[in-house]
């Protein structure tokens, strides 16, 4: 089965729904409920269409274009599942950025609290576009800064270097 | 297991590296067990993780801890009444009886836990965690998919598998090796100590160096004040002046030469000195890393391996030959220098010295943001360098699509960046260095200012007179600040550059080889190739058994076919019988003897391997064929060759044995590869012989040649031989299948095709089937 919004959301009211656990459930007309979860195809581009769900082999069942060609309770329960799978630290400030052997440990205030990470020392954030920067830390979280050169001017000054 | 109690036995360098890289605690806290030990009396904690995200995806301080028979979440929370205590809480508490399911799902940042219970009586624990937690919180989902499989896992120690699982990221990112900057210098100059006799020679060549430096502007002193002066007064005649100017000529003389001879000397001593450290810095490095377990080779990347061995030891040529020499003669120099300045006229001398410090710290100032705008320069260049690594090996592709004009377009606009950004460079520097001559100039004429006064003293003045010549001098001696002041400003970042290098270097020779060698070790020669696997498990990562309780006896000369799925284990056992890695409990038996206590060497001697990838050397295709032993006769090399049906294709090229393949030599197939390779393993007569998937990646004509080679080369040997293709292990004595780690099936071909309901009978049916599909 592999079915695209617009064909099928107008046909049903609820397409997608939460479980008691607080799982996603993909409820089509034609066949069972099923536990799902969402994929974004774009995640920095963007977050809120090309959406694939997935069952819990890992296969499309749907593919969303656009969050907003969704019912109400379907946007509010994918809206809701998304928000771990789209989950980013939001850097506010750089306290300090120091490099040292073979990584760069970055000590930061994000919206959720102060934090320290480390990079790898040839590893460059990466500017997605003048206004968005991604970093990746040794780990795999990847932290992002939104308007880089709305920071406070220490912070804006320690991130120079990284800026195109 | 680890008790409730506080644990102090963990590796302090994980802990370490939590402590100064994150904000978490380096194990559970003390006052976490406490409360649980009041809580869950007689558990003893057997895994635990840090939590750090709630379910609104804020950052929290929770400890996910598993027992015995439960599985709680205790959250951390300050008391508001009193900072210095914390307020802790259950979140959840599960009987572990009770849990019928985990789930773990991935986001862009964050994983979700799920854990499913048989019970009603509350809304199921969700955990959510960033990625920093990933490691510890898997091992819990570990224990707990393996007990719901009824598998006990047994964890030594619950504290130190957190603290690995939390360092490990950053200790794979950084190397292994931990220690100040100091310290790694220090131990940089322990490789001095050898060639005392040459560094002492190379150290008083400097000084003579600076000493003969600073006594030019002396004598210009002499020769203005003692014999110019005199002469103009008339206390002099102008034979004396000569003769007096002669012999301070005959001095600078004999200074230029013996200041030119020294610099000479220590240029010479000191980089022959740098080459002989750099070489047995090398040769250290690269005997201790060929002693290293092949586990250390899968952490760590070639390219990084290989450029430890020749940049980083180049690098550390540069400091040790000159970079130590020079700092501490420019340190020299300038301490020198104030103390000649402030004995000739200590008014002056202040003038002079006061304002150093200040020039030095503008020069650690400068090389702070000299350094940042390098950081964006290196990091536009590198643009440039992933531009070319993309599209050069991918031309073809670029081609195809008819992309170069727009290839050419990326690669100039970013050239364009880049050379801006290296011009910021310039522009940075090339503004710093005239404030600095400026500075100087200034100082100079601050020298002038209160010298002018003194030198045109009629006495009328309470001021000290000057002479002319000592002024002369100051203004010289002045002139020789510069370098040395120069050479200190470039210090931090030399440093920083050596230390890290010898921190790269010395990572890998502070390794400990994962297998040790038995003190006292059994020379096994000639092997008769009897294998015992007794009970055998054994996990990568400590922690996940890729192989579980394999038991089994392999007789002399028996060929053994290894089948199963990929991660089944198969591999894992060759590599535990060529003891590439160290089993963690059970016995393997070599000819009845424990592998631990054989000479490894020895016993490796007699073992053959042909692999997948059969990898050749850069050189002669003899050299390759005899690699194990270079003693071998070229007869001995073409009856190898001919057993493994590579003789014929060998004398085909124009250059026979003595063509040139590997790296940059001919480009042979990947059968003819192989062949060489089962030739390379033929000439040592193995007694033990290991084909993991030799014929797998050949076309049908290739692995029929293959084939044929092989079995010449299984006579009369134990072989294990690992193939996907089950026809090939049909001449096999007997076949083991494997499944998730564990010995499932056994027996002969036909044997296990009789199995009604066998995996065996079923793989082979599959393949058959996919056989007939492809030949339609």
């Amino acid at each position: 089965m592999n079915m695209t919004a617009t064909s099928d959301i107008k046909e049903t009211n609820s397409l997608f729904g939460l479980n008691d656990n607080g799982d996603l459930v993909f409820k089509p007309s034609t066949s069972e409920t099923t536990v799902v979860t969402p994929s974004l195809c774009f995640p920095w581009m963007k977050n809120n269409e090309f959406i694939s769900i997935r069952d819990k082999h890992g296969k499309e069942v749907f593919l969303i274009k656009s969050l907003s060609e969704l019912d109400s309770k379907s946007f509010q329960a994918v809206n809701e599942s998304l928000l771990a799978a789209t989950f980013m630290m939001k850097i506010i400030s750089i306290q300090k950025i120091h490099a040292e052997f073979e990584i760069r440990s970055w000590t930061v205030v994000t919206e959720q609290g102060p934090y320290k990470f480390q990079t790898q020392i040839d590893y460059w954030p990466q500017v997605l576009n003048k206004n968005l920067i991604l970093i990746r830390d040794v780990t795999g979280n990847v932290f992002y800064i939104d308007s880089p050169y709305e920071l406070d001017e220490k912070s804006l000054h320690l991130l120079w270097p990284y800026l195109d | 297991m680890d008790n409730l109690a506080f644990d102090t036995s963990v590796k302090p360098n994980n802990i370490n590296i939590i402590n100064k890289y994150t904000t978490q605690p380096g194990s559970l806290p003390k006052t976490v067990r406490d409360y649980l030990i009041s809580q869950l009396q007689g558990e003893v904690v057997i895994v635990y993780a840090f939590v750090d995200l709630d379910e609104q995806m804020k950052l929290c301080n929770a400890w996910l801890v598993m027992t015995q028979s439960y599985l709680c979440l205790v959250n951390v929370n300050n008391d508001t009444s009193d900072k210095n205590k914390d307020c802790l809480t259950i979140n959840f508490l599960i009987e572990r009886s009770s849990i019928t399911g985990v789930k773990d799902s991935t986001g862009l940042s964050c994983a979700t836990l799920r854990i499913d219970c048989d019970t009603t009586s509350f809304t199921l624990p969700i955990i959510r965690y960033s990625y920093r937690q990933r490691l510890a919180i898997s091992n819990i989902i570990f224990v707990l998919q393996q007990s719901l499989a009824n598998v006990d896992i047994e964890i030594d120690n619950a504290d130190r598998e957190y603290s690995k699982a939390i360092a490990q990221p950053i200790r794979k990112a950084q190397a292994l090796f931990v220690a100040n900057r100091l310290s790694v210098v220090w131990r940089l100059m322990s490789y001095l100590m050898p060639y005392r006799l040459q560094l002492s020679v190379g150290i008083i060549s400097a000084v003579v160096v600076t000493l003969m430096s600073l006594i030019v502007p002396f004598l210009t002193m002499r020769i203005i004040d003692d014999i110019y002066n005199p002469f103009i007064k008339g206390v002099i005649t102008r034979d004396d002046a000569l003769s007096a100017g002669s012999m301070i000529i005959a001095i600078l003389v004999i200074v230029f030469v013996i200041r030119e001879f020294s610099h000479w000397i220590r240029l010479r001593t000191m980089s022959v000195l740098g080459e002989y450290v750099a070489r047995d810095i090398r040769t250290e490095l690269y005997t201790h890393i060929q002693k290293l377990s092949l586990n250390y080779f899968t952490k760590k990347q070639t390219g990084s391996l290989i450029s430890r061995v020749s940049n980083d030891t180049d690098r550390l040529w540069d400091f040790l030959a000159f970079g130590i020499v020079e700092v501490t003669l420019a340190a020299m120099m300038i301490v020198g220098l104030s103390i000649v300045l402030m004995v000739l006229d200590w008014r002056l001398g202040l003038v002079v010295i006061i304002p150093i410090p200040f020039l030095l710290w503008s020069f650690v100032l400068h090389s702070r943001t000299l350094n940042r705008i390098f950081t964006k320069a290196w990091r536009t260049w590198s643009k440039i360098t992933e531009i070319l690594s993309d599209t050069i090996p991918g031309i073809r592709v670029v081609k195809a699509f008819n992309k170069e004009k727009d290839e050419i377009t990326k690669f100039n606009n970013q050239n364009n960046v880049t050379t801006n950004q290296f011009n910021e460079v310039h522009r940075t520097w090339t503004k710093f260095w005239p404030r600095i001559l400026l500075a100087l100039h200034l100082t100079l004429v601050a020298v002038w200012w209160f010298a002018i006064p003194r030198l045109f003293d009629d006495g009328t003045t309470s001021l000290a007179p000057l002479s002319f010549g000592t002024f002369l001098a100051f203004l010289l001696y002045m002139g020789m600040y510069f370098q040395p002041m120069e050479a200190i400003g470039m210090l931090m970042r030399m440093i920083n550059r050596a230390t890290s290098s010898a921190h790269r270097v010395f990572e890998v020779m502070d390794t400990e080889p994962e297998i040790k060698k038995s003190d006292s070790p059994i020379k096994l020669s000639p092997l008769k190739g009897e294998i015992e696997f007794q009970n055998v498990s054994f996990a990568y990562d400590g922690i996940r058994k890729v192989l579980k309780d394999i038991s089994f006896k392999v007789k002399p000369g028996e060929m053994i076919g290894l089948v199963g799925s990929s991660g089944a284990g198969k591999s894992t056992i060759t590599n535990l019988i060529a003891q590439f890695y160290e089993h963690n409990s059970g016995s393997i038996l070599i000819d009845g003897i424990e592998i631990n206590k054989l000479d490894i060497d020895m016993y490796r001697q007699q073992i053959g391997m042909v692999l997948q990838d059969p990898y050749l050397f850069h050189g002669t295709i003899l050299d390759n064929i005899r690699y194990a032993d270079k003693t071998k006769s070229l007869s001995e090399v073409i009856d190898a060759a001919r057993a493994a049906n590579a003789h014929d294709f060998i004398c085909r090229l124009p250059h026979g044995y003595e063509t040139i393949v590997g790296e940059r030599g001919l480009t042979l197939s990947g059968g003819e590869r192989q062949r060489i390779s089962i030739a390379r393993a033929i000439i040592v007569d193995p007694k033990i012989l290991i084909l993991d998937e030799a014929t797998s990646s050949v076309d049908s004509e290739t692995e029929k040649n293959i084939q044929d080679a092989l079995d010449h080369l299984v006579e009369g040997r134990t072989v294990f031989a690992i193939a996907h293709r089950l026809s090939t292990l049909r001449k096999a004595n007997r076949i083991f299948v494997l499944q998730d780690g564990e010995l499932v099936e056994q027996g002969s071909h036909a044997d296990l095709l009789e199995k009604e309901h066998g995996i065996y009978r079923r793989l082979t049916t599959l393949q058959h089937e996919m056989h007939e599909m492809y030949a339609v």
